[in-house]
């Protein structure tokens, strides 16, 4: 009797082996249990840093370009962010850039430089983003 | 012992049901850390749009103008009828206009956006030569009534530069593109201090000069046009 019991331990084993190794091989992941409830379940909160707006100068080179685009009146909170400044002509972007806000001693002004740089009468609009900090 | 005898047996096995439990737990470890490791996290994202309002032109007259000539440097021609260029190294003359950009309405804005700008002067006697003239903004101030060779602004780079062909007639509006300049202006980046107007290759003998309306003229004075977004 010992040796069958042993027998049928080594068996469940071996099959609990080739389950676990089955259950967790690539080709399974399309069976789990992964339903848009449990993927979405969570929420995230999402915060602005600034709530009062910008000031947008922009720049214009001799070319009647604009190269860069100064902005101001970026709230210390806002510090550690990176700011994205887009140029919107009729809503297309026809130039853009972006630079991180330092994290320490930031004066709530930051130039972006442009790229590629639109003339300065194919423009209608300024859209920044501070993603972060 | 008889096939269901060996099953009952397995079932009872204390290693199976330990590994049984096992294998049950790794099935909900497994699928429970697909939701639990998804990297949904708090943060900040702020978001400014500046739209502009739709295009205005605002035609200005001159606040201010006067020329110098080195051949009377100190000679003020503030009241004179027409504003002369010359690149003759004796007689060079340079001109000065200045425009009032608040008399715009609406006001351009300090963020608003300058689309074209351009100064334009008017041919006063035909041109004699042809001859490429030059803007450059004035970094200095200076007084319509007592700027002269010897008391001239001093001025920045070259703006923008228009040439005048020989031949070029009484009447015809020359001008020069100043988009940087009031665009800066507007924004505060420089101080609206007018703009010099001169030969591009001064000190040329026997120069001829060329002479365009001032402020003073009956008709053909300079003209700043501004076409901006408020």
């Amino acid at each position: 009797m010992a040796r069958s019991g042993t027998g049928v331990g080594r068996r469940v084993v071996l099959l609990i082996v080739v389950a676990i190794a089955w259950s967790v091989h690539p080709g399974v992941a399309s069976n789990l249990p992964m339903t848009a409830t449990r993927i979405g379940g969570g929420t995230a909160a999402v915060t602005a840093c600034d709530s009062n707006g910008f000031t947008f100068r922009l720049a214009v080179n001799a070319a009647s370009r604009v190269p860069s685009v100064n902005v101001s009146g970026i709230h210390a909170s806002c510090a550690g962010g990176t700011l994205r400044v887009t140029l919107v002509n009729a809503g297309s972007d026809v130039g853009s850039g972006s630079t991180a806000l330092p994290s320490s001693g930031f004066s709530g002004t930051a130039d972006i430089s442009i790229s590629p740089l639109p003339t300065s009468d194919g423009i209608t609009a300024v859209v920044a983003v501070i993603e972060g900090p | 012992m008889s096939a269901g005898d060996r099953r009952a047996r397995s079932r009872r096995h204390p290693a199976a049901r330990a590994l049984a439990l096992a294998i049950v737990m790794a099935f909900v470890d497994v699928s429970g850390a697909s939701g639990a490791s998804l990297p949904i996290t708090a943060g900040n994202l702020t978001t400014v749009t500046r739209t502009y309002g739709a295009s205005r032109t605002c035609t200005i007259g001159a606040a201010a103008d006067s020329y110098a000539n080195k051949a009377s440097a100190a000679t003020n021609f503030g009241t004179g009828t027409t504003l002369l260029l010359n690149a003759d190294s004796t007689s060079t003359e340079r001109a000065f206009v200045r425009f009032d950009l608040t008399s715009c309405s609406p006001a351009i804005p300090s963020d608003g956006l300058v689309q074209s700008a351009k100064v334009q002067l008017t041919v006063a006697t035909a041109a004699l030569a042809t001859r490429t003239y030059e803007l450059r903004p004035a970094t200095s101030a200076w007084v319509e009534s007592t700027v002269s060779w010897n008391v001239q602004p001093t001025v920045g780079g070259p703006t923008s530069s228009t040439t005048v062909s020989l031949g070029t007639l009484i009447g015809t509006v020359v001008e020069w593109t100043a988009t940087s300049d009031v665009q800066a202006y507007a924004t505060g980046t420089l101080t609206d201090l007018g703009w010099r107007l001169s030969d591009g290759s001064e000190g040329i003998f026997l120069g001829t000069p060329l002479a365009f309306g001032s402020r003073e003229a009956a008709t053909g004075q300079p003209r700043l046009v501004v076409t901006y977004l408020p």
